[in-house]
């Protein structure tokens, strides 16, 4: 047996602090940014199984261990920029016995992932670990842990494998040529920097760059998340029977198989992200074929590939082309995108270049260890800011694919559903000829979304509206049908005036198939005639009689009708001679009149063509009963109800106004003409005739809602369609009437509806779902090659059943278009609606807007609906619309609202912190009312243009703007000084600038500015804008206190108590630890009095304002409640509050918190000791100041120093000196309510040495009580060391 | 078991396209258009024919030459 002697590496060991590299500058970066991510830990495990050679393992471990140098790392900052330095530590083998210890996998497993999971500080812990645990003698776990910046996937292979040879060399292997020295790698690098390959890959980068837009997203979200702190993963083995015909086909393409697989998986994610550009990730080992090649440190790059591909055309052509251009990109696959992105200007946060990752690495597979069996298993690659394929092995002996995701943009059901569709496209596509044929979803999939969600079969009498009205009116003639005004016409007199019509119009030449228009305004004569016309067997054709006469006589022409019944003045450019209600006879002639079959025409309406003439949409009774009847039931209508008709008659909506109530015996209600339009109107007639169910688009139901007429209106239903009804159409329609809400969707060749949801008070969907198919009707979401898309893909949606109209009256052409087989159903036909919707994961369909209408900005399809949900959250906003206009090829977004409180430019400011900035609109307009169409409708059209500002921008303005201007000027050395709209990174900047800037922005304004503020604002008046708000925030003492922003903003929020002080400032370590562990949003709740409020006479008082502040600040269900000292107290009768007024309290934490009880018998602060406390409250030890014994002393020392608390003004300082001894009274005289739940209760454990304070004292007044004590003194509890165990315990126990 | 120089040189021209004798020993595949994810999978090809070599010894240096020293040396 042969000994290595470690040799220390004396060549590196010299290794001056020395600049990162590329690679390693991004991901410093990104973990300085997100210190407690821990995702930066890279780690793996290596199963050996046999026996081991316990001695030999640790030299072969030493060995390899002094040979990579670059675990020997630290990164510190001078002067702003990031610097490596060497350190003496090489890492040690840990060895852990477990050969007692019967679960010792488990406990194993426990160890590596807590130590994976706890984030490392690279400029002060060692950047590795290593363990070898002992499970048996023939079964051990060796376990390493490196962190990113020191290691890439390759270093790690080469780490792994060396430790293996040096093993195999104790047996008498070759142990191989050592590890080259991480000054190779540096070396390699600035060769590499020199080279004419260099600017030859600048260039080639930059050219292929330029035409890359937002990388698409599976996830579907427009907007770039920084990647969370864990990740989602699902692995599987591919079959064999994949990766062979993988081989085969690669084979006869004279093609590798792993680029055959990229492309495929490229491919794959393509057809689930159809939105953006289909650019891809692919990690490339830069070193190869350079110095770096065998050292083990972080030199991997990602390739932003853009797929190009038709599907269409010959798959072997396509892979062909597209390896070459694989080929092409890995050619130049030195220069780092990180470069490549400052080359571009493309680095801010959301400008990323590449959207998944698909990385192959046959060579990850288990090393070798002489007479051991091996097995590799990755526990962590580093953070994922969407989704990583990844696969490893050889491919012709095993081969693995595994997803991680961010969790902030997908579901463990999301990533498995990938898993299981990509291997099985894998598997289809490896047979095809083309991809057009290979579909997207699996059979299962297919399954679920062409029939499960669709088994809406329902057996109806084949009738038709003339029969089942005739019905009602021969069942019911006493009962009142219809009331106009004072005019009610019943049953019987609807039959008799109907009737007699209806013979006059057979005596025209009415009957099946023919038409007859009508144009008149609502009232009983309406009624009359749309029944006489069924009755008669024809179909009719609504007209607006406020239209043109032209155009009214265009749609005379087009349908030949027999007869139009209209008023006598009506101007219809003399196409027809209207017959008006005063000539109408009212005896029957005794004409015979045949009745109408279920597939004869109803009506026939014209809807406005995007492009030329409007079309004739054609509905037979069939389709209609099924709808009719379908309402009728599914929402239960009966002869009680009294339905209001106030939609024209020329939007479809109006035909179940106008003949449910026939179909259920109930009365119809006409509104006044124009009374649709008017509020007041509207709501005065609800009242008047006891409406019970009644229509409204959005836009109207939003004006309605706002009118004081409409305050406690009750009804029984409301039915909302023909726009998109919003989360908060819905939320504001619960607080203000009392109805159920429906939201339905259709378009007017399926006969009205075809979806419907409910939107309930208990619905929290946003955004709000159009919901399931009605009877006998099919939805399908399809790509614009015909096939299924998955649940959460957006596709065009297509209807299919009953509802569909026999087509467009006259334009076969057009019916043929839009009116195709149905795929899945031989023999039945499919509409293409032509509107985008996607499915959610319970299959409701959620519309998404409409595909000829597609708004893209640099290169993304942009929802206006996300826009207009963030324009609604901003102050006082009620209604808002976004429109795209494009002007000279530019299209520029543009918000409009109602109600705004604040100024253009700070919404502007609001949204762009919300949104990214490509969505953020260039203008919004503040508007009185929006305009709307002779239908009530909202009419885009009529929308202002808003004033036209120089869109280049404006100067700076306040001292702020022109002081940051003037030093992005001089950090990037500006030719001109930038101007307010002028964002860094575009204007050059990078992470290194960004730090240089930073630096001198806290020189001149004296504080700390986070790295975060620059990326989330990095406009010249965003950044000035924020700066000032941090000032405002250090004046500002509203008692709602937001301290951090969550990741999601609907999460339920934590809400910080103050202690006795009143302010929450010392606790935004607290707020950020909780927001890094649990992404919710942290807010304070500081003590009114600061702001100028009495003394509270008691603290349930207080706590009933803080309550009462809570409601306004959150409507989630859910809250948590946490307090620190008096903190604690407010926290426990708040959670007794909130509880009474029907919120839940998530996690009720009391951190060295006693009750009252526990200072009653102690002697009153004097003054001196509560202001003594104040210093406390700054974050001195108030026993190392005891000279400080006066108000003046204590105040004079607060204000020498750069504390929070010295910067106060007087007067608030005062506010606290009172606050910190009139609350000690408060809290004295409290007298706790019991909270029927749990409390987290922590004890300051280095702390009450003199008194016997304990968390046993909550116990009267909680049900439940979990205590734990830490180690710090109670002033230390909310300090930076304490926070991250105070964030993980409430992480757990959320 | 061992794998002949031949036949990585055979391997080596047909990835290129060429005959084995219009690659000098010193040229650099690279450069000659040899792909490094096609040298990742010919080293797997030649490792299923008894190479003990790992795909490390053909990363650093990609001239025939260089490849034919290490499995020489490999081999003594």
């Amino acid at each position: 047996m042969r000994h290595i002697r470690p040799e220390p590496p004396t060549s590196d060991s010299a290794l001056p602090p020395v600049a990162l590299c590329e690679a390693q500058e991004g991901l410093w970066l990104a973990q300085t940014l997100d210190p407690g991510n821990p995702l930066f830990n890279t780690g793996q495990f290596i199963e050996l199984i046999g026996p081991l050679d316990l001695e030999a393992f640790r030299r072969a471990h030493t060995q390899a261990m002094a040979e990579s140098v670059a675990l020997r790392l630290r990164f510190l900052t001078e002067n702003g920029s990031p610097r490596q330095v060497l350190t003496a530590d090489v890492p040690e083998l840990e060895i852990v016995d477990l050969r007692d210890d019967p679960d010792g996998f488990a406990v194993a497993l426990a160890v590596m992932d807590r130590d994976t999971e706890t984030p490392i500080d690279p400029s002060r812990d060692p950047l590795a670990r290593f363990i070898l645990f002992r499970l048996s003698d023939g079964h051990h776990l060796w376990y390493e842990r490196i962190h990113h910046l020191a290691i890439d996937g390759f270093g790690f292979v080469l780490l792994t494998n060396r430790v293996g040879a040096l093993y195999g060399a104790e047996f008498g292997q070759t142990a191989g040529p050592t590890l080259a020295p991480l000054s190779q790698a540096f070396e390699a690098d600035s060769t590499y920097r020199e080279s004419v390959q260099h600017s030859a890959d600048a260039a080639f980068w930059r050219d292929y760059g330029q035409s890359l837009d937002t990388p698409a997203s599976p996830s579907g979200q427009a907007k770039a998340l920084r990647s969370s702190d864990r990740f989602l993963r699902h692995q599987i083995d591919v079959p064999q029977a994949i990766f062979t015909r993988l081989q085969t086909r690669a084979q006869k393409l004279r093609l590798t198989w792993p680029d055959v697989l990229t492309l495929l998986s490229a491919a794959y994610l393509r057809r689930v992200s159809p939105d953006g550009d289909p650019v891809y990730g692919l990690p490339f080992m830069a070193r190869f074929g350079t110095k770096a090649a065998r050292v083990p440190c972080m030199w991997m790059n990602v390739l932003p590939y853009r797929l190009v591909l038709d599907e269409d055309a010959s798959l072997d052509a396509e892979l062909t082309r597209e390896a070459a251009q694989l080929a092409r990109l890995r050619k130049s696959g030195r220069y780092r995108s990180e470069t490549l992105r400052r080359d571009l200007g493309r680095t801010g946060a959301e400008d990323r270049l590449y959207g998944p990752l698909i990385n192959i690495q046959p060579f990850d597979i288990a090393p070798r260890f002489h007479g051991l069996e091996s097995q590799l298993h990755i526990l962590s690659a580093g953070p994922v800011d969407d989704l990583t394929v990844s696969y490893r092995g050889d491919g012709k002996t095993a081969l693995t694919v595994e997803i991680d995701a961010n969790p902030a943009l997908y579901t463990s059901e999301d990533i498995a559903a990938h898993l299981e569709r990509l291997v099985q496209f894998l598997d289809r596509a490896l047979d095809a000829d083309r991809l057009v044929p290979v579909p997207t979803v699996t059979d299962r999939e297919a399954s679920r979304l062409i029939f499960d969600l669709n088994a809406t079969d329902h057996d109806l009498l084949d009738t038709t509206l003339t029969a089942l009205i005739e019905a009602q009116m021969r069942a019911t003639p006493e009962a009142p049908a219809v009331i106009f005004g004072d005019t009610v016409l019943s049953y019987g007199a609807l039959d008799r005036r109907s009737a007699a019509l209806a013979d006059h119009l057979v005596g025209l030449g009415a009957g099946r198939d023919r038409c007859v228009a009508v144009a008149l305004e609502r009232s009983e004569h309406l009624a009359v005639a749309l029944v006489a016309i069924l009755r008669a067997g024809a179909a009719y054709v609504p007209l607006d009689p406020t239209q043109p006469a032209d155009r009214l006589a265009g749609l005379i022409d087009q349908t030949e009708p027999v007869a139009f019944l209209a008023q006598a003045d009506l101007d219809v450019a003399s196409a027809m001679a209207p017959l008006p209600p005063e000539n109408w006879p009212d005896r029957l002639t005794g004409q015979p009149r045949s009745m109408p079959q279920p597939d004869d025409l109803a009506y026939v309406l014209f809807t406005s063509g995007s492009t030329g003439a409007p079309k004739g949409v054609m509905i037979e009774h069939r389709a209609i009963v099924n709808r009719l009847l379908w309402m009728r039931d599914h929402y239960g209508f009966s002869p009680k109800d009294r339905i209001l008709q106030k939609t024209p008659t020329t939007f479809d909506v109006s035909v179940w106004e106008l003949f449910l109530p026939y179909l259920c015996g109930g009365t119809l209600v006409f509104a006044a003409p124009e009374a649709h339009r008017d509020p007041a109107a509207i709501a005065r007639t609800i009242r008047d005739h006891a409406i019970t169910v009644c229509h409204f688009v959005p836009s109207m139901l939003a004006a309605f809602l706002d009118h004081p007429a409409s305050a406690g209106i009750a009804m029984r239903q409301v039915f909302c369609s023909g726009e998109a009804l919003t989360a908060a159409h819905r939320n504001r329609f619960h607080a203000r009437l009392t109805s159920e809400l429906h939201n339905l969707y259709g378009p007017t060749e399926a006969a009205v509806d075809v979806t419907c949801w409910n939107a309930a008070p208990e619905d929290k969907s946003s955004p709000l779902p159009i919901g399931f198919p009605v009877w006998n009707t099919r939805c399908y979401l399809l790509d614009p090659a015909g096939r299924v898309v998955p649940q959460g893909v957006s596709g065009e949606l297509y209807l299919g059943g009953r509802q569909l109209a026999r087509g467009y009256l006259g334009r076969p052409d057009l019916t043929a278009e839009r009116f195709r087989p149905d795929p899945f159903r031989p023999g039945e036909r499919i509409y293409a609606t032509g509107d985008l919707a996607r499915l959610r994961p319970d299959g409701a369909i959620v519309y998404l807007g409409r595909n000829d209408y597609q708004v893209k900005i640099r290169g993304m399809r942009v929802e206006l609906g996300e826009i207009e949900h963030a324009l609604g959250t901003l102050p006082g906003v009620r209604e808002v619309v976004v429109l795209a206009r494009t002007d000279q090829g530019a299209t520029r977004l543009i918000g409009y609202v109602l109600g705004a409180t604040q100024s253009e430019a700070e919404m502007v400011q609001t949204l762009g912190a919300r949104l990214p900035a490509h969505m953020v609109p260039q203008h919004i307009v503040t508007l009185d009312a929006f305009p709307t169409t002779a239908n009530g409708k909202l009419d885009r059209k009529a929308l202002p243009e808003p004033q036209n500002h120089t869109v280049q921008g404006t100067p700076p303005q306040t001292p702020h703007e022109v002081q940051i201007a003037e030093l992005v000027q001089k950090v990037l050395n500006l030719a001109t000084l930038p101007v307010r709209e002028g964002n860094f990174f575009m204007l050059g900047g990078d992470s290194l600038s960004a730090l240089t800037l930073l630096l001198r922005l806290e020189e001149s304004v004296g504080r700390e500015v986070p790295l975060g503020q620059l990326f989330e604002t990095p406009t010249v008046a965003g950044l000035a804008r924020a700066l000032e708000q941090g000032e405002n925030a250090r004046a500002g003492l509203n008692p709602v206190f937001p301290l951090t922003k969550g990741t999601n903003e609907r999460q339920p929020p934590v809400f910080l108590l103050h202690p006795a002080g009143g302010l929450v400032w010392g606790y935004r370590a607290l707020a950020q630890a909780i927001t890094a562990r649990t992404g919710l949003p942290v807010i304070g709740l500081q003590s009114p009095v600061l702001s100028g409020a009495e003394m509270p006479e008691s603290l349930t008082t207080l706590c009933a304002r803080y309550a009462d502040l809570i409601e306004a600040e959150s409507d989630n269900e859910t809250l948590h409640l946490v307090g620190w000292s008096l903190g604690g107290i407010l926290a426990q009768e708040l959670a007794v509050e909130l509880t009474a007024r029907g919120r839940k309290i998530g996690v009720l934490a009391a951190l060295d918190a006693y009750p009252s009880e526990a200072w009653r018998s102690e002697p009153e602060p004097d003054p001196v000791t509560a202001l003594r406390a104040l210093l406390a409250i700054a974050g001195h030890d108030p026993e190392a100041h005891g000279d400080l014994d006066t108000r003046t002393k204590v105040v004079t020392f607060l204000k020498s120093e750069t504390s929070l608390l010295g910067a106060l003004p007087t007067e608030v300082l005062d506010a606290v000196v009172r606050l910190v001894t009139g609350t000690n009274g408060l809290m004295r005289r409290h007298d706790h309510r019991f909270y029927a739940g749990e409390m987290l209760h922590l004890r300051a454990g280095l702390d009450h040495r003199d008194r016997d304070l304990t968390a046993a004292m909550w116990e009267p007044h909680v049900a439940h009580l979990e205590a734990r004590d830490l180690p710090c003194l109670h002033k230390d509890m909310v300090a930076p060391n304490q926070v991250g165990t105070i964030a993980g315990l409430i992480a757990e126990r959320l | 078991m061992s794998i002949d120089f031949e036949i990585i040189r055979k391997d080596v021209a047909e990835a290129l396209y060429t005959t084995p004798d219009q690659i000098g020993m010193d040229d650099n595949l690279t450069d000659m258009g040899l792909d490094s994810m096609r040298i990742m999978v010919l080293v797997t090809t030649w490792q299923e024919r008894g190479m003990e070599m790992d795909f490390l010894t053909f990363a650093e240096d990609q001239t025939l030459n260089a490849w034919k020293a290490a499995l020489e040396a490999h081999q003594t």
